[in-house]
């Protein structure tokens, strides 16, 4: 908290727009200002269509931004491309929502977590062989897994495994797309133990992203909330719970059913659905289905404004 | 109302499902079973219904629905049962529809199947309910095919359907776990409206701890198909001794809770 920290990736209006196929254009993502930490996990929350989606595949340069920069330890990759985009691509490194179907059914469990450095590096079998063994110790599973197909495996076994995976290029940065949201709580939780002990040894920098905003802010030292393609409230995970003030943060707040909420108090009152992308409304994208919605918000786009430090709101409320 | 009497279900020769399980459901009242994924609970609301994937069957105990067996029942007896008195919803509602048909087809069709009738009445029957639902536009809805909705619209499709003849017991599985949060709380609060208003019992499986204690008057635990803790809301989140539900309990991330970092 108190000594600034590296910035290791950092997005500055990022944009994406998609045209579909009846020529009308569509928003995924509008100016986004991302910053990520290095050694730091920075949380992401949204329900679908807030371009959560997009906003990864931006980062990690599956897709490049309309407008925008992208940059990592402090240079700007935003146009990188050919050679020197692969040669880039082993820094960042994804875990998959779907253990399932993220690994290719008949490569055995060993070869599947080694490829990525087959891609990068000329190692020899016997090396390979080293480095299998060592990854699955890293993710607490047994060497004899090696030899076994994913299918074999149980869902949270595969999840390792999809771990290994991403991080047997030593990458400076993970990032989890919704990467505990089909296991069983249990399972879950025993994942995020192993991620956030990895990530205190080896200084690696976790973008989470979740819907499921209890887990999010109790391993993220940010969270990011995300609203129809924009960021609508920035701050500390561990200040959520006190400290949200977005509207929306909010109604998010009071919709998880929690086992320690207050069953007396009723649940939220957002009513209606978000907006399709297509058709943005005018001035704050949240301003149909927000309580206190006042006349300037249905005019004007509020920016992200620093209500301190480590905390930034886009709301005309607290301007 | 809805009773089991030491249920087992088994599929194939494997271990059973869903062993001695026994429970009853009391009228308006609404019962959850949690538990993690395999424990039995979506099973046991699936035999009701005859629903029971490949080779899954009740190999002992019954099932009965006031005070008749649904084991022992005609086929056409036990048609006449579900969908009517009582009817189920899915997680994915959406993935129940014919995609190739309109909403309002299958809601006519499926009204017409129960109580013969004119289209139009159906048709109209159909529409208001959507808009109990809470679905405004419910004209332009009945005309609209499934991938035309959002998950969120399509799950109070599905159980506008479920709840067009106002079935004395409601079985939802996991009718939430597919839908965004600010959705999954206006869905909690229609189907508890729906107890208010009609009476409907509700026997509702699901994995979320928070909504089961939200929504229940009762709450069953569930491991390996056994029954280990039941008890109301106060019980189960404060007072219960059973191992398994304080293991899940603080497996439950929560806002107040455990911190990673």
């Amino acid at each position: 908290m108190s000594e600034p920290r590296e910035i290791i990736l950092e997005g500055r209006g990022l944009t994406r727009r998609y045209t579909t196929d009846s020529g009308q254009t569509l928003t995924a993502c509008k100016e986004v200002d991302i910053e990520l930490a290095r050694g730091r996990t920075l949380g992401i929350v949204g329900e679908s269509g807030c371009g959560k989606s997009t906003l990864l595949r931006m980062l990690t340069q599956l897709e490049r931004p309309d407008e925008g920069r992208l940059f990592f330890r402090g240079g700007d990759i935003t146009a990188l491309k050919g050679e020197a985009l692969r040669r880039n691509r082993r820094h960042i490194q994804m875990v998959f929502q779907d253990p399932n179907s993220a690994f290719f059914a008949r490569i055995k469990a060993g070869r599947a977590i080694t490829e990525p450095i087959r891609n990068f590096e000329k190692l020899s079998a016997r090396q390979l062989r080293e480095k299998q063994a060592e990854l699955l110790r890293l993710v607490q599973l047994p060497e004899e897994f090696a030899d076994r197909y994913p299918h074999s495996m149980s869902g949270g076994q595969r999840q390792r495994l999809g771990l290994a995976r991403a991080l047997a290029l030593d990458p400076e940065i993970l990032i989890c797309d919704e990467a505990t949201s089909a296991l069983d709580v249990s399972v879950q939780e025993r994942i995020i133990e192993l991620l956030v002990a990895i990530q205190k040894r080896r200084r690696i920098s976790i973008i989470f992203v979740c819907h499921d905003l209890a887990l999010v802010q109790s391993l993220s030292h940010q969270v990011m909330v995300m609203y129809l393609g924009g960021v609508v409230e920035v701050l500390p995970g561990d200040e959520v719970w006190d400290k949200a003030v977005h509207p929306y943060s909010q109604a998010l707040l009071h919709s998880v059913f929690a086992v320690d909420m207050d069953f007396d108090q009723p649940l939220n009152t957002l009513q209606g659905e978000v907006p399709s992308p297509l058709n943005m409304p005018r001035g704050c994208s949240f301003h149909t289905r927000c309580p206190k919605c006042m006349e300037r918000c249905r005019d004007e786009r509020p920016i992200l404004r620093r209500l301190s430090p480590n905390h930034q709101v886009a709301c005309h409320l607290f301007d | 109302m809805l009773r089991y009497d030491n249920v087992t279900v088994a599929y194939g020769n494997g271990a059973p499902a869903l062993s001695d399980f026994s429970l009853e459901v009391f009228k308006g009242e609404i019962v959850a079973l949690v538990g993690e994924s395999g424990c039995g609970k979506t099973t046991a609301i699936r035999a009701v219904m005859g629903l029971l994937p490949g080779g899954g069957r009740i190999v002992g105990g019954d099932i009965s629905f006031e005070g008749q067996s649904l084991l022992e029942m005609s086929l056409t007896e036990w048609r006449a049962l579900r969908g009517g008195p009582i009817s189920m919803i899915f997680q994915d509602s959406g993935s129940m529809l014919n995609p190739i048909r309109s909403i309002g087809s299958q809601f006519v069709e499926y009204i017409r199947a129960h109580e013969p009738g004119s289209k139009k009445g159906a048709w109209e029957r159909g529409r208001t309910m959507l808009e109990r639902m809470g679905l405004p536009h419910s004209e332009t809805i009945m005309k609209s095919y499934p991938f035309q909705l959002s998950g969120g619209m399509r799950q109070r499709v599905g159980i506008a359907m479920g709840m067009v003849f106002r079935p004395r017991i409601l079985l939802a599985d996991e009718p939430t776990s597919a839908l965004d949060v600010t959705t999954q709380s206006q869905i909690v609060r229609q189907m508890m409206a729906l107890r208010d208003e009609y009476d409907t019992a509700i026997v509702l499986v699901t994995h979320n701890l928070g909504m089961a204690a939200y929504m229940a008057d009762r709450i069953f635990v569930m491991i390996d198909g056994k029954v280990v803790d039941a008890g109301d809301r106060e019980h189960i989140l404060r007072h219960s001794d059973a191992p398994y539900t304080r293991e899940l309990l603080e497996a439950v991330p929560s806002m107040r809770g455990r911190r990673y970092v």
